[in-house]
């Protein structure tokens, strides 16, 4: 048996106890029963009453009570009550030990069940993870086949017909080669998609003249065929200021800008897409494209710049998006030390996308006299300086 | 309510030397051993360092024990109560006695109350103790 | 009789790839030699002494299982005394940097990506890095 503690506290159940404000036994103190239970009190209550009816008696029969008689009853009475005080102790210390014991037991469940939770909660957690994981795979396989197939489909269908001889050579081959151009740029695009999870792109600043790539691309996207077939206005909007040169990569930056005059233009059944430049403080320049189009929805703005995200309606107007563009464009304008954000009044009301891009102060580029092995290049000759394809 | 820690081995010591002091007096049917028991009892009234026994064998025979048992709390005023009441009934007895009042009756009631004695002492079973739990009842509510 | 332009070996597994390779740079005027297992490779370099190796990573092993078995090619012919100074060339489909870098660090000549590269391309670069290697073999 444990070894009980002596506990400080008076049995409150026991009106004795209470009433004494001490235990009056030294097995009550480990007793909880109620007094009217206690089998010590019954013990004393009986004993009473037995020897005064049994006095009683013996005065009544024989008329006088003979001092041996009352000797042989309370020999008889202490010792039952030496004996029973003796084992309602080990009872109630008993008793005692196996709440003690019960409690124990509690508190280890109470603690395993803890333990279990904690590592229920990692695996739950790794699951979550996983499934995750699943529906990103999901998702990719579907956007891949479907960004894959339909350009191989297109090249399947003019190659046929050039074997056919149906359709002249001159014409199919560009039309080949676009699809072939398509299918490189969809896994460019993944392979971007992909390693710039959690992670700034590598960029190589140097000085640009955003104004110039801006108008370039606004010819370019002039001649969209979209563009001319809903009769849109691209334009830009020259603002009071001169537009500074910033200090960001040109290549990625230019992708950016492509990026959304696409967008503006796919997602705009008419009216205009405008763009038009603002300064922010001194060490930033805002580009901001908007467009009188299809908007953007409280809900979609919530997974707008996330992958594979694609707005409600988004595959009527361009059902060929494969839900990266926003995403890596706001990765690269990120890894640029800009931000990218999109504003719109709602559903059909117009959007504009902007971000910010900080302004040549005379930066260095850190990576001079590095060797140039950036994903773009395709060839790569080691040990001598800078041979790009 | 004022407690204060005792030696309950050293309690029943005491009582058990009461108990055998007041059994010689009615065996040999003596009244003034019983006064004298009563006496000593009553010095017990007053506090608990007065009870004879008790601090004989406390301080005395304690020394010669191995063990040593842990001390228990009771309540200084249940202790002087139980001495006095057990002396005021061991008086009642003599002042018989002595009176020449129910002689025979007063023996057997000097014996009961002897016994009584005991019974507190072997069992633990203190009717004074009740009685003073009882009177503390009626007067505090 | 070696061909004045110069003996090219290819180790590359995809055999329509080796197809387009062989009959362009043969008609280009190169010796054209190719393997897809790689003990084949690391004997054909000792002993034919080819002025390039094209080498593809991705290989996959005998029981058809992935590997990139084209780094230990790579480690191999370094460590040869007799193959050590033959330019090699990493050709393959794996395109993030710390692939150029390993490249680079294995002592391979130059690193191609393969997915966006014309034969002509191909072939202009292997010229450069032969005429390169001769200069340097004279001095």
């Amino acid at each position: 048996m444990p070894k009980i503690e002596k506990p400080d506290c008076i049995n409150k159940n026991c009106w004795l106890a209470k009433t004494l404000n001490h235990s009056p036994y030294s097995r009550c103190q480990y007793c909880e029963l109620k007094f009217q239970q206690c089998l010590f009190l019954h013990y004393q209550i009986i004993s009473l009453i037995l020897i005064t009816f049994f006095l009683a008696l013996f005065f009544v029969v024989e008329g006088k009570i003979s001092e041996l008689v009352i000797i042989c009853i309370f020999t008889l009475v202490i010792v039952y009550g030496y004996f029973l005080n003796k084992s309602t102790d080990k009872i109630i210390k008993a008793n005692f030990a196996q709440r003690e014991a019960k409690l124990a037991l509690e508190k280890l469940t109470e603690k395993l069940e803890e333990r279990v939770d904690e590592q229920t909660k990692d695996i739950g957690e790794k699951n979550k993870y996983l499934q995750e994981l699943l529906n990103m795979k999901t998702d990719f396989l579907r956007v891949v086949n479907h960004q894959l197939n339909t350009p191989l489909a297109v090249m399947k269908g003019y190659f046929s017909m050039m074997e056919e001889g149906s359709y002249p050579p001159d014409k199919a081959r560009p039309a080949i080669k676009g699809g072939l151009e398509r299918i490189s740029s969809t896994v460019s695009d993944f392979w971007d998609a992909y390693e710039l999870e959690g992670e700034r792109m590598k960029m190589e600043p140097k000085k640009t003249d955003i104004a110039e790539i801006v108008n370039a691309l606004i010819a370019e996207k002039q001649n969209l065929q979209l563009a001319r077939e809903r009769k849109l206005k691209i334009e830009v909007q020259k603002p009071e200021f001169e537009i500074p040169l910033a200090w960001c990569d040109c290549k990625k930056t230019a992708h950016v800008i492509s990026n959304l005059l696409d967008n503006a233009v796919y997602y705009t059944r008419q009216g205009s897409v405008t763009v038009f430049y603002e300064l922010i403080g001194k060490n930033y320049l805002k580009v901001n494209i908007k467009d009188t189009g299809s908007g953007v929805s409280d809900q979609d703005k919530k997974k707008l710049f996330q992958k594979f995200s694609r707005g409600k309606n988004a595959t009527d107007l361009r059902p060929d998006g494969s839900g990266l563009g926003l995403f890596i464009a706001k990765k690269i304008i990120e890894g640029n030390g800009g931000e990218m954000v999109c504003v719109s009044a709602g559903a059909n009301k117009g959007s504009t996308f902007s971000f910010t891009l900080p302004i040549y102060k005379n930066q260095k580029s850190t990576s001079e006299g590095e060797k140039p092995a950036t994903r773009e290049e395709k060839i790569v000759i080691f040990g001598k300086p800078s041979r790009q394809k | 309510m004022q407690q204060c820690q005792i030696h309950d081995d050293s309690l029943k010591f005491s009582r058990a030397a009461y108990g055998i002091l007041v059994l010689i007096a009615v065996l040999i049917h003596n009244q003034w051993l019983v006064l004298a028991a009563s006496l000593l009892m009553a010095f017990g009234i007053f506090s608990l360092k007065l009870n004879i026994p008790y601090q004989f064998h406390a301080l005395v025979i304690k020394k010669f024990q191995k063990e040593k048992l842990a001390p228990i709390q009771k309540e200084s005023a249940e202790l002087n109560f139980v001495s006095g009441m057990t002396a005021g009934l061991l008086l009642v007895g003599f002042l018989l006695i002595y009176f020449g009042k129910f002689v025979d009756f007063a023996w057997i009631y000097i014996l009961i109350v002897d016994l009584l004695i005991f019974l507190a002492c072997f069992v633990g079973f203190c009717v004074a103790t009740l009685m003073y739990v009882f009177f503390k009842k009626i007067f505090k509510i | 009789m070696k061909s004045k332009k110069g003996r090219i070996l290819l180790v590359e597994d995809e055999s329509q790839l080796v197809d387009i390779y062989h009959d362009f740079l043969e008609m280009n005027g190169y010796d054209f030699l190719s393997t897809n297992n790689i003990q084949e490779a690391l004997q054909l370099t000792e002993f034919e002494q080819p002025d390039l190796v094209l080498l593809d990573i991705i290989i996959p092993k005998p029981e058809n299982t992935i590997a990139e078995q084209g780094w230990e090619y790579l480690a191999a012919v370094k460590k040869n005394s007799q193959t050590k100074d033959i330019p090699i060339v990493v050709f393959t489909n794996l395109e993030t940097h710390r692939d150029r870098v390993k490249s680079e660090k294995m002592g391979a000549a130059a690193y191609i990506f393969k997915r966006d590269c014309t034969p002509r391309e191909v072939m202009e670069t292997i010229a450069e890095i032969i005429k390169k290697d001769r200069e340097r073999k004279k001095k």
